[in-house]
């Protein structure tokens, strides 16, 4: 059993890489949200041009791996990196950000899809714009039940975070990393690792859970319809399972 | 371009992918099962178990399967770790597939089954399961697709996999662009049907509960 003046030396390390955690997925998941939100709007586009081209965006980004994406990066620029001002950090926010903003484009559009067409030729009926419809009726209607899936979006990010120490960015898997170097001890680092990762993470799954169950109370119609979308995975599976059975009563 | 070693890196990446799904269809099978049996302390051990590993990054999983393991004495290879850690990772996903699926057939469905006198035993291999199985299909694909995009994990431990040697190709030969196209070409070619045809199996599947 490795003595406390080990431990201490763990968590200075830990911490100090809990910070470069924490900035990484708090850029990471601010560009995320905003540029998949853009994406999702680009998707549903009346321009059929714009809409393939968000669509293919979206498929390729989802299909690639966000490792495969930082270490393409990172190797490929490698010499060049400096030359362009470029950093790991950098890299591990735009593949963080390319990866996840196309997941949540495709959760907000199948959100909006799920928004029946008849609301759409409603609002058109009475003179308003594709833009005006989607700020004024799609919009409104979609967030609450979205915001839930934002907060997954959220927890991925800090889950993929882990990756960036692969190319040397100084956030709380490296350090463990480097604290495993220091004292050999593996299996009591990583556990501890793991349960910096999970004080993390877990207030955030309870929270998403409670959101759904509240965006459900609140609004609770409306998200059922539009929730058919979400992907399955996303969500916990009594409540897919309770949506599915508002989904049976609503047909 | 010399692709012989793609190919090769590419089987790796299959084998941990292919291994990993079938451990994680065999934990989420038995945590479905056992959360399926309805005693109170097992339902919550397991919940809160399934809730933990979601927390905990793929990485991290990998890292105590196959660096800290090692430290008790227990030393798995690279293409080993990854299927175990990665497996059990995505299990704990599968089993809330299989929940949701089986969650899916109603109870009155069960009551009526059980009106007519049939055994719960009987109920569930005539009544749910068949109901169950095509809704937990297209997840199951999904689960495939989202390993295959794991298995670059691998490369952290030393699996020869395609980012590995990607990378190693990248040093060696300073075909920076083109392997660099390679790479992305192979994930969009594998990835991309497999996802379209998960959706076009939901959307079935979910039409023919609405219809039910």
């Amino acid at each position: 059993m490795p003595g406390p003046q080990v431990w201490h030396q763990w968590l200075e390390l830990m911490t100090k890489g809990l910070w470069g955690t924490l900035q990484l997925s708090l850029i990471s998941s601010i560009l995320t949200i905003l540029f998949g939100a853009v994406l999702a709007v680009l998707a549903v586009s009346p321009y059929k041009i714009v809409r393939g081209i968000a669509r293919g965006w979206i498929e390729v980004f989802r299909a690639i791996p966000v490792l495969a994406m930082m270490i393409l990066l990172y190797f490929g620029f490698g010499p060049f990196a400096a030359a362009f001002g470029i950093n790991a950090f950098m890299i591990a926010v735009v593949a963080l950000t390319l990866s996840m903003s196309a997941y949540q484009a495709e959760i907000f559009r199948g959100a909006i899809r799920g928004v029946p067409a008849s609301q759409w030729a409603a609002a058109s009926s009475i003179g308003m714009s594709h833009g005006m419809t989607l700020r004024r009726i799609v919009v409104p209607q979609v967030i609450p039940p979205l915001i839930p899936a934002v907060v997954n979006i959220v927890i991925g990010v800090i889950k993929l975070s882990s990756l960036a120490s692969l190319i040397t960015v100084g956030e709380l898997s490296l350090s463990a990393t480097q604290a495993v170097a220091i004292s050999f001890y593996p299996l009591h680092v990583y556990v501890l690792l793991g349960c910096f990762y999970a004080v993390l993470i877990l207030p955030l799954i309870y929270f998403s859970r409670w959101l759904e169950r509240w965006t459900q109370r609140r609004f609770g119609l409306v998200s059922a319809v539009i929730d058919r979308g979400l992907l399955s995975q996303y969500s916990d599976a009594k409540e897919e399972a309770e949506l599915l059975e508002e989904e049976r009563k609503l047909v | 371009m010399n692709f012989a070693p793609f190919f090769s890196a590419l089987g790796v990446t299959l084998q941990v992918a292919i291994g990993a799904w079938i451990v994680a269809t065999i934990v989420g099978l038995v945590i479905a099962g056992l959360r399926e049996l309805e005693i109170p302390i097992v339902d919550r051990l397991l919940g809160f178990v399934v809730t933990l590993v979601r927390a905990t990054p793929e990485l991290v999983l990998l890292y105590i399967v196959f660096f800290g393991i090692a430290y008790v004495g227990i030393r798995f290879d690279a293409i080993p770790a990854a299927v175990i850690a990665l497996g059990i990772s995505e299990g704990a996903f599968v089993s809330e597939y299989f929940r949701a699926a089986i969650l899916t057939v109603t109870p009155r469905q069960r009551a009526a089954a059980s009106s007519l006198g049939m055994s719960s035993m009987q109920t569930f291999r005539f009544i749910v399961l068949p109901q169950a199985v095509p809704f937990s299909i297209p997840p199951l694909v999904n689960a495939f697709v989202g390993l295959l995009k794991m298995a670059t994990l691998a490369s952290a431990v030393g699996a020869p996999e395609l980012i590995y040697i990607a990378r190693e190709q990248m040093a060696l030969t300073g075909d920076i662009l083109q392997i660099a196209l390679l790479i992305i070409i192979i994930y969009v070619i594998i990835t991309i049907p497999l996802t379209l045809a998960a959706s076009e199996m939901e959307t079935r599947v979910r039409s023919r509960l609405a219809a039910a």
